[in-house]
């Protein structure tokens, strides 16, 4: 597809409030050979959206401020990230918002790397 | 007339009779000067409605039984005028009496007047009313006699009796007139808010509430009495040490022979403690499902991260696969807690079923090549026969199934094999997982399915808490089916999952 919309930068998005979990999430892509970008906020990630377009969003649900259902929703009203891949990474996955695909905390690290690989042409 | 009336009698010499229906006292007709005399120096309560305004005077023994909210301002008045909510329980008695016949109201009519006054706390009243005729024998007037019942001599229990009972009963209780006008509440309800009879009264309950919830409260008892639907809802009420806590409330109407509301009966039951359980409940639940959760997802997602690098040295492999197998344990027993949780303090184990009948084959093996694939050694078989279906929780049916397979596993004779039987019948679906292992002891059996049941403590590291079985039985029975077990020292151990059969609509 040469629909500009579809680019990406490839790079991964994780969206976390703890920075332990951002950082061992990075280690994870970075292992399977893409970028990672780190946010520690909803706000933050929004800023970084407009920017640049990654091929999957990890995000956390959780977050004090805006929440990842609130930042998921401004996500969709925006045409150019409407379609961006978002996985949901959360330990209260019955919280969770329908139609979402959804990552259990702690996280199943083979189920994430499919993830990866089907969104990301970085990986390897 | 009115002098030595007492405070009534006071009270209606300060009355300007000129300009009320019944004219200048000198100008009364003998039959009234003496009803209102009578009335006035008598000490039985006593009251007098007169003429076709049914203007009323009374002594102070009634004035007791009219309650706060009718008196003074009754005296003098019409009795239409002050009993209008409640006319249609008054007027048989005076308009019996006005016709020229006595009458009488007893319980349960009797409740338009106050019932919670000192005099008749330990019993009720009967109101009777004869006419009173002036001198062309016409009659001018009613008198109405108030006369305690007092407790019959053998029989069933009577009103002091009940009285008592509310009195001692270790909840709040009421009652309130067909409007929602509370005119009894029991000892309890005073002991409890601190509060009087005269404050209490009508709507003075409201400053027992939270200002926060008073508002919903009202909504919501407004609309029963509109509709007449029963009332049930939580809310704290203060007490008399200022500090308030949670109640259920609950309140049913009375209805007479014509279904009419004639009365409503209100109890608040003290469930703080319940409420507080279930704030640590979901407090509980909290720390589990995401406080605990997070940093085990950051301990596994590394460890695993550094099992992969290349660069990790080979020495350090089997250290972090350490790290690895005890963190899923804790995960596992994280997993159980909630479920234990879920299923002891917040009303089972949630099951969302499928709209349609699930094949369980797939399933089974799927479950069946992770067991094999987490103990190599095991020879598992997998049989189905027939078209196995049901209406399930794909998640939850998995969760029993590996629990069912990987006991079997850990407690099997290794070199015999363990099987998985799936059969239909056309009203059920049979799952059983069967193993020769060493059996079950007999004294052992009717614990199984209990929580932190465990036979004997498994060598080595123990998998879990010993809550496997006490959830699987409660997912299969939030599921609507049954696990059972027999075990036998020449037949093995046998644990059936038996679901309703998925039936055409």
């Amino acid at each position: 597809m040469s629909d500009s919309t579809t680019e990406n930068d490839g790079y991964v998005l994780i969206v976390d409030d703890e920075e332990d979990v951002r950082e061992s999430l990075r280690d994870v892509i970075e292992l399977e050979g893409c970028n990672a970008v780190l946010a520690a906020s909803g706000e933050d990630a929004l800023e970084i959206l407009a920017e640049r377009r990654p091929c999957l969003v990890i995000l956390d649900l959780m977050m004090p401020g805006m929440s990842g259902r609130e930042m998921l929703e401004q996500m969709r009203r925006e045409p150019t990230l409407s379609d961006v891949a978002v996985v949901i990474s959360t330990s209260a996955p019955e919280r969770a918002p329908r139609g979402v695909p959804i990552l259990p905390k702690p996280i199943d690290l083979g189920a994430l790397c499919d993830w990866i690989h089907r969104s990301c042409t970085c990986s390897s | 007339m009115f002098a030595n009336g007492g405070d009534a009698g006071g009270a209606l010499s300060r009355v300007d009779w000129s300009r009320s229906a019944v004219g200048p006292v000198q100008d009364w007709p003998q039959s009234l000067s003496t009803a209102v005399s009578m009335t006035l120096h008598g000490r039985a309560p006593m009251y007098v409605a007169w003429g076709e305004d049914l203007i009323q005077f009374y002594n102070d023994a009634f004035a007791a039984l009219m309650g706060s909210s009718r008196h003074p301002a009754a005296l003098g008045r019409s009795a239409r005028e002050t009993f209008a909510e409640a006319w249609e329980v008054m007027r048989p008695l005076i308009e019996t009496a006005m016709a020229g016949a006595p009458h009488e109201l007893r319980d349960p009519h009797l409740p338009p007047l106050a019932l919670h006054t000192p005099d008749v706390a330990d019993g009720s009243w009967r109101l009777c009313s004869g006419p009173i005729r002036g001198e062309a024998a016409d009659v001018r007037g009613v008198l109405v006699t108030a006369v305690p019942v007092l407790a019959r001599s053998g029989g069933g229990p009577d009103e002091a009796f009940f009285r008592a009972m509310f009195d001692n009963l270790p909840e709040l209780a009421w009652s309130a007139r067909a409007d929602g006008h509370i005119d009894y509440y029991n000892r309890r309800w005073y002991e409890y808010t601190g509060t009087t009879p005269a404050a209490a009264e009508g709507w003075g309950w409201s400053s027992a509430h939270h200002p926060e919830m008073i508002d919903a409260v009202l909504e919501r008892w407004r609309h029963s009495i509109n509709t007449g639907e029963p009332f049930e809802m939580e809310f704290p009420l203060r007490g008399a040490d200022g500090e308030y806590r949670w109640f259920l409330t609950r309140v049913r109407p009375l209805r007479d022979g014509d279904g009419r509301i004639i009365r409503w009966f209100g109890s608040n039951t003290n469930i703080d403690e319940r409420q507080r359980t279930e704030d640590f409940r979901d407090r509980f639940l909290g720390i589990l499902g995401h406080d605990l959760r997070n940093p085990l997802s950051t301990i596994l997602t590394t460890a695993r991260v550094m099992i992969r690098r290349p660069d990790t040295p080979p020495e350090a492999h089997k250290r972090m696969k350490r790290i690895v197998t005890s963190g899923v344990r804790m995960q596992r027993m994280i997993e159980q807690l909630l479920d234990l949780t879920r299923a002891r303090l917040a009303g089972g184990i949630p099951v969302t079923l499928s709209d349609e009948p699930v094949p369980l084959a797939p399933i089974a093996l799927r479950i069946v090549s992770e067991v094999r694939a987490a103990n190599p050694s095991s020879i598992i078989d997998l049989i189905a026969e027939g078209d196995c279906a049901a209406r399930i929780d794909v998640d939850r049916f998995e969760q029993v199934l590996s629990n069912l397979v990987g006991n079997a596993a850990t407690h099997g004779e290794i070199t015999r094999p363990i099987s998985v039987t799936l059969e239909a019948t056309d009203e059920w679906t049979f799952i059983a997982v069967h193993n020769f292992g060493k059996p079950i002891d007999p004294s052992f059996m009717p614990q199984v399915f209990n929580s932190f049941a465990r036979s004997e403590k498994p060598h080595g590291r123990s998998a879990g808490l010993g809550l496997g079985l006490y959830i699987s039985e409660r997912i299969i029975h939030a599921h609507g089916g049954r696990l059972t077990v027999t075990s036998a020292a020449d037949e093995g151990t046998r644990f059936t999952i038996s679901l309703p059969r998925a039936r055409d609509e």
